[in-house]
């Protein structure tokens, strides 16, 4: 967000310019990467949704919170805040992998951040495009595309000429693709303008000439599109001292996918836009994060409902990200990358705000045309899941 | 809703009966070996009896040496990688009575009699029962899941084992057992006693950790 203002002594002018990227509430809704719950056990066609998401089109508020008896309860709150932000911002980030010297995380050290950032995207509907650590899979293959091991229960790994496993060239048998890719591109590092039953699929039929199965956008795979130190965040496989905390294209893709809703279509009654809101230090919302010693690292957990009847559509209804806090040694990011706009008389420069939250105002604040806003009171309070397409002026008299 | 309730449970059934059919070559449940039994292995200081190390999903690059690793001689050697807290090396000795009654223990929890692809089976049918149990009560089903849960990966190797009275298993034991998300799964499905015995073996092993003469070496 950019603000300005202009004007002196009794009458000011501040200029507040939010920045779309920021502020613009999540469209999930097109297939690209792959959903929670698709797999053998269920159906290889469901497409899952986010808490609170009833198949009515809308805005979806999933709310976040950090258990408060949570060992590091108070170091989580800033990296949890950054969190809400980025999945709000919905803005793809390339490069988003900064390692070593180039970071902040001290040496030897887990940056709690970027592993929230999956957990928080599991608990929100995605699942791994790659993958992962499975019974009966291991080293490189864990980078393999997302799928189902198909009819002969043995996955077929094949890294194919580039020998780059999740590439666009692999041979993969009888396995069942779960990871949805734009058709007849196959390339999860571009963001497709829109990502709906149109143009995104699992269907290996509309992968281009010459490519043999859906790629994902592991770390690996991106080099050989001209991509270097991008991956996705939902990618299994997050190393010490490694800065992941802005979104890839595939993850926002996916979150598209998933907002056109029941009807997988762009345009429909039904599509959603996802908003997080940070709920505090309290037990009592939608998603809770907490320390616990029971997972040997991290992991989210998560229960889900059917929402139609053939079974194609879920949603999640809780969600607890729980992450060991003996395992590693976690840095917590103590720098607020969004923060609680106050605009008063202190806010006389041009200042760049990325807002965490709900914008608040005293007495005199108004809508204008366009999604403008002029507040003509004393001060106003941009807070939790800030919201402004439009500039906002506020007139201090 | 009564037509949704009605296509849910279709849907279940089919399931089930299209994993029914996928058991014919695979017991269901293998039973746990009983007492008395006896076991032998090789005395050797570089004999390694028993391994442990649980692999962390979201973790890439882990240290591949298992956490906890019990030779012939009695020797304890537990590993914490460089990037714990606890890095280092740490060592305990186990009398030859008490090795024996671990390695006893292990297999009375059916860690050489685990049959995988049976206990995967299992399982399903299990959450099918769940949710079976779900739809009578005329409520919707909730689906379940654990994203990033580790993955135990247990290893055994014996010179003989044998038990009394009993069939199960005889001779010479050399295996390594890996199951996902084992104290999720020994959660959710109490009923499951092939995975609740696995579970036991699991912190059975994990309890080496804390005993008082685990001592860092380096």
């Amino acid at each position: 967000m950019r603000r300005s203002w202009t004007g002196a002594g009794s009458a000011r002018i501040v200029t507040v310019t939010l920045c779309l990227l920021v502020t613009l509430t999540n469209s999930i809704g097109v297939k690209a990467g792959a959903f929670v719950f698709a797999g053998e056990n269920l159906s290889v066609d469901i497409i899952t949704h986010p808490s609170n998401y009833t198949g009515l089109g809308g805005e979806v508020t999933v709310s976040v919170c950090i258990d408060p008896a949570s060992a590091n309860a108070a170091a989580m709150v800033i990296p949890v805040k950054n969190i809400v932000s980025v999945f709000n911002g919905f803005v793809p980030r390339s490069p988003n992998l900064i390692f070593g010297a180039n970071n902040d995380i001290p040496g030897g050290q887990f940056d709690f951040q970027s592993l929230a950032m999956h957990e928080f995207g599991h608990c929100l509907s995605l699942a791994h495009p790659n993958q992962g650590v499975k019974t009966g899979v291991s080293g490189a293959d864990t980078n393999a595309t997302q799928s189902t091991d198909g009819v002969d229960n043995s996955y077929n790994f094949n890294a194919g000429v580039d020998t780059v496993d999740g590439s666009n060239d692999d041979v993969r048998g009888d396995d069942v693709n779960l990871h949805y890719f734009i058709t007849g591109v196959n390339n999860p590092f571009l963001l497709p303008a829109k990502a709906d039953a149109t143009n995104y699929t699992r269907d290996l039929a509309n992968i281009p000439f010459g490519h043999t199965y859906p790629a994902n956008a592991a770390r690996a795979v991106g080099p050989l599109v001209g991509v270097t130190n991008t991956e996705t965040v939902m990618q299994q496989g997050q190393g010490i001292d490694e800065d992941q905390r802005g979104l890839q294209s595939d993850d926002i893709a996916t979150l598209m996918f998933g907002g056109t809703g029941l009807d997988e279509t762009v345009g429909g009654g039904d599509d959603y836009t996802v908003k997080l809101v940070y709920a505090g230090l309290t037990s009592s919302c939608d998603i809770v994060a907490k320390a616990d010693l029971e997972p040997s690292f991290a992991s989210c957990a998560f229960g889900g409902i059917y929402l139609t009847p053939d079974l194609t559509h879920a949603a999640i209804t809780s969600g607890i990200f729980r992450y060991n806090p003996d395992a590693v040694t976690w840095y917590f990011n103590p720098i607020l990358a969004c923060d609680d706009i106050v605009l008063d008389y202190a806010h006389d420069a041009t200042i760049a705000h990325t807002a965490c939250g709900e914008i608040t105002t005293t007495a005199g604040f108004e809508v204008g045309v366009g999604g403008d806003v002029t507040l003509t009171g004393a001060s106003v309070t941009l807070g939790p899941g800030t919201i402004i397409s439009g500039m906002l002026s506020i007139q201090i008299p | 809703m009564t037509t949704r309730m009605n296509f849910l449970r279709a849907m279940v059934l089919l399931v089930t009966l299209g994993m029914i059919s996928t058991l014919t070559y695979a017991q269901v449940e293998s039973s746990a070996a009983t007492f008395p039994a006896s076991v032998s292995w090789d005395q050797s200081p570089k004999a390694l009896l028993v391994s442990y190390r649980d692999i962390w999903g979201e973790f890439a690059n882990q240290d591949p040496t298992p956490l906890i690793r019990v030779f012939g001689d009695g020797r304890v050697l537990v590993h914490y990688p460089v990037y714990t807290p606890r890095a280092g090396e740490y060592e305990l000795w186990l009398q030859t009575t008490e090795l024996e009654d671990l390695l006893l223990s292990l297999m009375a929890k059916g860690v050489a009699t685990f049959e995988p692809l049976a206990a995967k089976r299992s399982k399903q049918l299990e959450e099918l029962s769940l949710q079976e149990a779900v739809l009578d009560a005329g409520e919707t089903p909730e689906l379940f899941m654990v994203a990033d849960d580790s993955t135990s990966v247990f290893e055994l190797h014996l010179q003989d084992y044998q038990v009394v009275g009993a069939a199960t298993t005889s001779g010479e034991v050399n295996r390594t057992i890996s199951w996902l998300g084992l104290g999720t799964d020994a959660r959710r499905y109490p009923q499951l006693a092939s995975i609740q015995q696995l579970r036991n073996a699991e912190l059975e092993i994990k309890a080496l950790l804390e005993r008082d003469d685990l001592w860092k070496v380096r």
